[in-house]
C-alpha cells in the first residue's frame, strides 16, 4: 500500500535526512512509528502525504505518486497534524465543508465518536481546548474512512480517558484495507494498539518488525534483582526492581513494553539485529 | 476514471470551503466597503453647492478607479495567506481538491468576486449620492463617460488593466504571505525600475552620443535622441506585438507561474 523505496531527502544541501531509505507498508496493520526527536519521523510522514517531496528515489500510496497531491490520492488520504488549524466555524459547518471532499465520509460514525469523546456537536471550534480539538479531528479522521491514516503524536493533549477512548476506536476503525501509522513519543499510549513497531534512528529505519515477531523473539519482564548468568539486552531500573529485555529462549509469553523495546533497540542494535535475522 | 486536474462539482465544494470558513473577513471587508462608500456620497453631498446643478460622472472616475484598484490588489496580495503559517498550509494542501481548483477558486474569489462586491458596493454608493443630490440640492447627473473611456480606450481595457494589476499582485501572493501588500507593491516598484534602468543602460550604450538626455526613453515604445529626427520610435508591427503580448500573454503567463510555484510548494 505505501511503496517508499530508495528515498533520499534533505532540508539542507550536504546534510542527507535520509538516505537510500526504503520501506513497504501493507493494508491491515497499525504501524508504530518511534524515533528520537530530529529522527525524522514527521519528516517521513510528510513525505508519505505528500507534503515533502523527494530529492530522489520515490514515494507511493496505492500506486500514486505521493507528491502529485493529486486529488484521488488526497481523499483517500488523512494526516492529524500534531499542530492542528481548525477554521472559526461551527462543527456542523466545518463538517458541512469538509467532509464532502471523501467520498467514504460517515456522517453517523463521526456523530458516535465525538459522542464518543464527549465533545458537544454544536461546539464552536475556536472555543475549544487544544485536546478538545486533537479529539474533533481524530474523530472527523477516523469518519472519513480514508484508506490511509496517519497521525503525529495523536495523544498529545489527550487526557487519561481519552487515551483509552482513542484507542479503543482506533482498533475498531482498522480494516483489511486500511493502514494506520502513529508516530510518537508517547509509546506507551500505543501499547495493545500497534501490531508493527517501525523506529528510526540516525535517519535510517534500524528496526521494523511485527509485535508478535517481538513477543516470539524478546521476553519482557520485571526481575527483582538482575542475574548475570541472563542474557539481558536493556534494563531499566524502577521501584518494583529491574525491567528487563532478554532474549526469548524459553518461548516465554510476555507482554510487549514498547518503551524497553525503543531503549534496547538504540542502545543494543547489533544484538537485536542478530537476534532478528 | 476521476479527473485530477479540473472537476467543476469540487471546485463548488473548494469555493464553498473557503467562503465558509472566511465569511466574516468577507462581510467585514464588504461592510468597510460599503460604509466608506456612503461615507464618501455624504461628504460628496454635503460639499455640493447649491450652484452646482451637475454632477458630472467622469468626476466621480478617478476615486472609483484608485479605490478598485486598490482593493483588488489588496485582495490578490492575500489569495495565498493560508501558506503564511504550517498548520494552515498543511490544511491547504492536504485538502482533496486539486492544485488547478485551488488557484482558480482563489483567482475567482480575489478577482470576480471582489469585482462583483465592489461595484454592487460602488454602485450603491452612487445611487445614494445621485438620490440625495437630486431630492436635496435639484442637481442632475450627467453620464459623460466618454471623457474617460472611449474607442480607444474601452471599459474593457480598463478591466484588462486590473485584471493585469490582479495577475501581478496574485503572482507576487505566491512568495509573500505575510504583510503581502506593501512587500509586493515594492517588489513590483523595485522591478519596473530595474527594468527601465537596464532600458536606460542598453539605450545608453546603443545611442549613447545621440540622446536627447541619459534617460529619455520609454521602454518597448521609444527612445529620444538631439538628432533631427526626434525619436525613434518602434515600427507598428513591433509596437502591435509588444501591445499584444501585455494584452494577452503577460496575464496568462503570471497566471501559469502562480500555478506552478503554488504546486511546488513543500511543507518544511
Amino acid at each position: 500500500m505505501i511503496n517508499i523505496q530508495s528515498l533520499t531527502f534533505s532540508y539542507k544541501a550536504g546534510r542527507p535526512l535520509f538516505e537510500n531509505l526504503n520501506l513497504q507498508l501493507q493494508p491491515g496493520h497499525i504501524y508504530g512509528l518511534l524515533g528520537k526527536n530530529g529522527a525524522g519521523k514527521s519528516t517521513l510522514l510528510k513525505q508519505i502525504t505528500g507534503l515533502l517531496f523527494p530529492d530522489a528515489g520515490k514515494v507511493e500510496v496505492f500506486g500514486e505518486v505521493a507528491s502529485g497531491r493529486n486529488p484521488s490520492f488526497l481523499q483517500d488520504i488523512f494526516l492529524v497534524p500534531e499542530e492542528l488549524y481548525l477554521p472559526k466555524v461551527k462543527i456542523k459547518q466545518y463538517l458541512a465543508t469538509r467532509a464532502c471532499f471523501y467520498p467514504n465520509f460517515d456522517y453517523k460514525a463521526f456523530d458516535a465518536y465525538l459522542k464518543e469523546f464527549e465533545i458537544p456537536q454544536n461546539q464552536y471550534l475556536p472555543e475549544m481546548s487544544y485536546g478538545q480539538k486533537k479529539k474533533f479531528v481524530i474523530s472527523f479522521a477516523l469518519a472519513a474512512n480514508t484508506r490511509v491514516l496517519v497521525m503525529d503524536e495523536p495523544t498529545n493533549g489527550l487526557d487519561i480517558p481519552s487515551k483509552s477512548i482513542f484507542r479503543k476506536l482506533i482498533a475498531g476503525t482498522l480494516t483489511d484495507d486500511k493502514c494506520i501509522i502513529i508516530s510518537t513519543h508517547q509509546v506507551r499510549d500505543l501499547d495493545n494498539l500497534i501490531d508493527s513497531i517501525v523506529i528510526i534512528d540516525n535517519h535510517r529505519i534500524i528496526f521494523r518488525e511485527a509485535v508478535e515477531t517481538v513477543t516470539d523473539k524478546l521476553s519482557f519482564k520485571v526481575v527483582p534483582q538482575l542475574n548475570p548468568a541472563e542474557t539481558v539486552l536493556y534494563a531499566d531500573s524502577n521501584l518494583r526492581g529491574h525491567a528487563i529485555v532478554t532474549p526469548n529462549q524459553h518461548q516465554e509469553h510476555s507482554r510487549i513494553d514498547m518503551e524497553l523495546l525503543f531503549n534496547a533497540v538504540l542502545s543494543n542494535r547489533q544484538s537485536i539485529q542478530e537476534i532478528f535475522n | 476514471m476521476q479527473n485530477n486536474f479540473f472537476s467543476i462539482n469540487r471546485l463548488g465544494m473548494y469555493l464553498r470551503k473557503e467562503i465558509s470558513d472566511n465569511y466574516k473577513a468577507y462581510l467585514l471587508t464588504t461592510s468597510l466597503m460599503l460604509a466608506a462608500g456612503i461615507g464618501f456620497a455624504l461628504i460628496g453631498f454635503f460639499n455640493l453647492h447649491q450652484w452646482e446643478k451637475e454632477i458630472k460622472v467622469s468626476d466621480l472616475l478617478p476615486p472609483y478607479i484608485i479605490f478598485f484598484a486598490l482593493y483588488i490588489g489588496l485582495d490578490a496580495s492575500r489569495s495565498f495567506n493560508a501558506l503564511a503559517k504550517t498548520e494552515r498550509r498543511m490544511d491547504f494542501f492536504l485538502l482533496p481538491a486539486s492544485k488547478f481548483e485551488k488557484v482558480l477558486g482563489q483567482f475567482l474569489i480575489t478577482f470576480v468576486f471582489v469585482t462583483i462586491v465592489f461595484h454592487l458596493c460602488a454602485w450603491i454608493s452612487f445611487k445614494t449620492y445621485q438620490t440625495l443630490a437630486i431630492t436635496y440640492k435639484g442637481a442632475t447627473v450627467v453620464y459623460d463617460w466618454d471623457r474617460i473611456f472611449h474607442p480607444k480606450f474601452t471599459y474593457f481595457n480598463f478591466l484588462q488593466l486590473m485584471l493585469g494589476l490582479h495577475a501581478a499582485f496574485f503572482f507576487g501572493a505566491t512568495f509573500f504571505y505575510k504583510f503581502s501588500f506593501p512587500k509586493i507593491f515594492f517588489s513590483i516598484l523595485i522591478i519596473l525600475f530595474a527594468g527601465w534602468f537596464l532600458n536606460i543602460a542598453i539605450t545608453n550604450i546603443l545611442f549613447g552620443k545621440s540622446l536627447h538626455d541619459w534617460f529619455t526613453n520609454i521602454p518597448f515604445f521609444a527612445i529620444f535622441t538631439n538628432k533631427q529626427q526626434f525619436a525613434y520610435v518602434v515600427p507598428e508591427w513591433l509596437g502591435r506585438t509588444n501591445l499584444f503580448i501585455a494584452q494577452f500573454l503577460l496575464i496568462p503567463a503570471l497566471w501559469v507561474l502562480s500555478y506552478f510555484r503554488i504546486g511546488d510548494k513543500e511543507i518544511q
